[in-house]
């Protein structure tokens, strides 16, 4: 895949660097002092993360709401890289645009989806910051999946259900959470380290820490 | 740092050659095992799609001299109030067709027999016409005027009763649907003999599980099941997108099932020789009269007919049994829109060759 | 960097991590069977109306009153049958134990019905 077009260099050349220009004091919101790549980095981010919660949407589901989250990749990535605030940007955009792109938006399930995804980046996001390095992006992906399924089952009963019988399906949630938990924190790790690579180190807010070496 | 900020961007691009921008999952392309690390969750996902619990109610009442079941797709707030609407339907019908109810429509018809006509409701006429019209397809082996014989004989009344055979000769010829005269238009029916009698008990209960339907469609019911004892009409799919599947009771071991079939939008009916029944002289007597002799009719274990209406299959199974084995399967083979399953007084199963390969023995 | 690596990449925290959470779900597999345990209860109902629900795990005698008379259920080792009813052809006795869900016992002169609740293996039975 190409950014904007079949030859990289020219698009690299002229355009985006007198964005870059003005874009360097731009930020987005509390993100003053973003650089441009990093926005860059961030938007590829939040577009993947985007199009895999669309994507998601179409696979058969054992439960209305109940999904891989390989979105969640790109939320811990953002998490690792560029910290907290980011990363809940990433959740955010991704579920209100993939359910505007899917047409759920304002369904049950879409506040379904954003509780889920919000509850899930903070938790990561403490985890990360309380027990440094603790664990590595398998470990912050597995609390991530537990909390996210754990905050949709409750919340699909309060909100939509209202059979306890729905709990039920907690041991199922659960293993599946394991199972997505560990598969996301490989694909993390997989993208975090070649991003790392990528970008030589230098990305990173203060407080965001680029962790897991390998 | 700003200032060359462009230049630092170029050379960064430069250093990392031509795939800065290659997205690295194409980079790390598909071995068996990220493969499999991709395949296995989507198996478990569709494995675990199964496991989802459908929101269905059920809900049962004493009606028509049996149990009714009615099922529907929804959640019990959403569904109990038209199900109990469904419920009052069928009891209005039992209190028209019942002929043990006095002043029913069906009392009152029989109390009329050879006197004169008697203005009855719509339904009654509706169930009447089809009956006399299933009589004439299976020659008479389903006879709505079998009522003096089931008084007879008594099952569920008398205990054990076997009837003197002058007794019931005497009663054989006041057993015909073809002194039945119904005037539509007029709304009458007319028994031309005295002395005789209907009895819509086999086939009234189809016409419920129709009437119940119709209602639970016309209160926005999307799927459901209309279940009159074993008479049972379906209609739309389960939350989970498959067909309805409807267990058929063993006619010799009571807590089995002898097969299951599943049904959209048809109707299912089973007669056995096991609903009622007495042995005496190590002669089985069930409550399947036949309308040519007046005795028991013996030739099968049971009968379960499927098509589209409930009527249709509650009044065939009763005539098919009468049939017998080999021109009762006949009869469901020479009807497209009819399929059945026989067992034989063996016990032995025959299946209709629409139903081949559907059913599982 | 492959599989392996990021396999070996693991921290302590992450396989301790897995560990609680794997024991979590078996856990909780327990749990739910405790909260719902599955079919193993009967319902009663008289003319239309709920008299109760009883645990099969628990070997007890019930009497209640249909329209009829009194009727007497027997539970015993996870199943349920009707040891005497007051009416003449005493169907429901002769239909003996049930146990599985969806599975009913009908008195049809006393207008008592016993069910194992949970969901069934067939949506309807015809006979």
């Amino acid at each position: 895949m190409r950014l904007a077009g079949s030859n990289p260099q020219p698009s690299f050349n002229s355009p985006l660097s007198n964005v870059g220009h003005r874009g360097v004091k731009w930020g987005m919101g509390g993100f003053k002092k973003m650089e441009l790549r990093e926005m860059v980095y961030l938007s590829l981010l939040a577009t993947f993360a985007i199009v895999v919660h669309s994507l998601e949407t179409v696979f058969p589901s054992p439960l209305p709401w109940l999904r891989l989250g390989l979105a969640n990749i790109m939320t811990l990535v953002t998490l690792i890289l560029f910290g907290l605030k980011a990363g809940l940007y990433i959740t955010i955009i991704r579920v209100v645009v993939g359910s505007l792109l899917t047409g759920s938006f304002m369904n049950p399930g879409f506040f379904l989806s954003l509780s889920g995804g919000i509850m899930s980046t903070l938790a990561m996001g403490f985890i990360i910051s309380i027990f440094k390095n603790a664990f590595s992006p398998i470990g912050i992906s597995l609390i991530g999946a537990f909390v996210h399924n754990l905050t949709q089952i409750a919340l699909a009963y309060v909100l939509i259900v209202g059979r306890k019988e729905i709990f039920l399906l907690t041991p199922i949630i659960l293993g599946f959470a394991i199972l997505t938990g560990i598969f996301n924190g490989i694909a993390s790790t997989i993208v975090v380290n070649h991003l790392k690579k990528v970008l030589g180190g230098q990305v990173g807010f203060k407080g965001s820490r680029v962790q897991g070496s390998v | 740092m700003h200032k060359d900020f462009s230049a630092k961007i170029m050379s960064n691009v430069k250093a990392q050659s031509s795939n800065y921008f290659d997205i690295w999952i194409l980079k790390f392309g598909f071995n068996k095992i990220r493969l499999g690390l991709f395949i296995i969750p989507v198996l478990i996902l569709l494995i675990l799609s199964c496991a989802k619990e459908p929101p269905i109610f059920k809900k049962s009442k004493f009606l028509m001299d049996t149990v009714v079941t009615i099922t529907a797709v929804g959640t019990k707030d959403e569904v109990e109030k038209v199900i109990d609407a469904t419920f009052s339907e069928i009891e209005r019908l039992e209190n028209l067709m019942s002929g043990f109810k006095e002043g029913s429509d069906v009392d009152r018809i029989n109390k009329s027999a050879g006197i004169g006509p008697v203005k009855v409701n719509r339904d009654v006429i509706n169930v009447i016409a089809k009956a006399k019209e299933i009589s004439e397809i299976t020659g008479g082996a389903f006879d709505i005027t079998i009522g003096p014989l089931s008084k007879l004989w008594g099952f569920g009344v008398k205990k054990e009763y076997i009837p003197q055979e002058d007794d019931i000769k005497k009663l054989l010829p006041l057993i015909d649907y073809r002194q039945i005269s119904v005037d539509e238009s007029k709304s009458e029916v007319f028994l031309n003999k005295n002395g005789m009698m209907i009895d819509l008990g086999g086939i009234a209960k189809g016409y419920a599980a129709d009437r119940g339907v119709e209602i639970l469609k016309n209160m926005g019911i999307k799927a459901g099941i209309v279940a009159v004892s074993g008479d049972i009409r379906t209609f739309g799919k389960r939350p989970d997108g498959k067909a309805w599947h409807i267990g058929i009771k063993h006619p010799r071991e009571s807590e089995k099932v002898l097969t299951a079939i599943d049904l959209e939008d048809s109707s299912i009916s089973t007669s056995g020789d096991y609903e009622r029944f007495f042995i005496k002289d190590r002669r089985r007597y069930n409550h399947i009269l036949n309308p040519k002799s007046g005795y028991p009719a013996t030739g099968c274990q049971s009968v379960t007919i499927i098509s589209k209406e409930g009527i249709l299959v509650d009044a065939l199974a009763t005539g098919v049994f009468v049939l017998g084995t080999e021109k009762g399967m006949e009869f469901i083979e020479s009807n497209k829109s009819i399929e059945g399953i026989i067992v034989d007084s063996k016990g032995e199963v025959k299946v209709s060759s629409g139903l081949r390969g559907k059913v599982g023995l | 960097m492959g599989f392996k690596d990021i396999i070996k990449a693991m921290t302590f925290g992450d396989k301790v991590l897995i560990l609680l959470l794997s024991v979590i779900t078996v856990l909780s597999f327990y749990y739910v069977k405790v909260i719902f345990p599955e079919g193993a209860e009967a319902s009663i109902e008289i003319e239309g109306k709920a008299r109760g629900s009883y645990l099969l795990a628990e070997d007890r005698m019930i009497e209640i009153n249909g329209s009829l008379g009194t009727a007497k259920i027997e539970i015993k080792g996870g199943k349920i049958r009707v040891i005497r009813a007051p009416c003449r052809d005493k169907i429901c006795m002769k239909e003996g134990w049930i146990s599985k869900a969806g599975e009913s016992l009908i008195c049809l002169p006393n207008k008592v019905m016993v069910y194992i609740t949970g969901e069934a293996r067939y949506d309807a039975i015809s006979w």
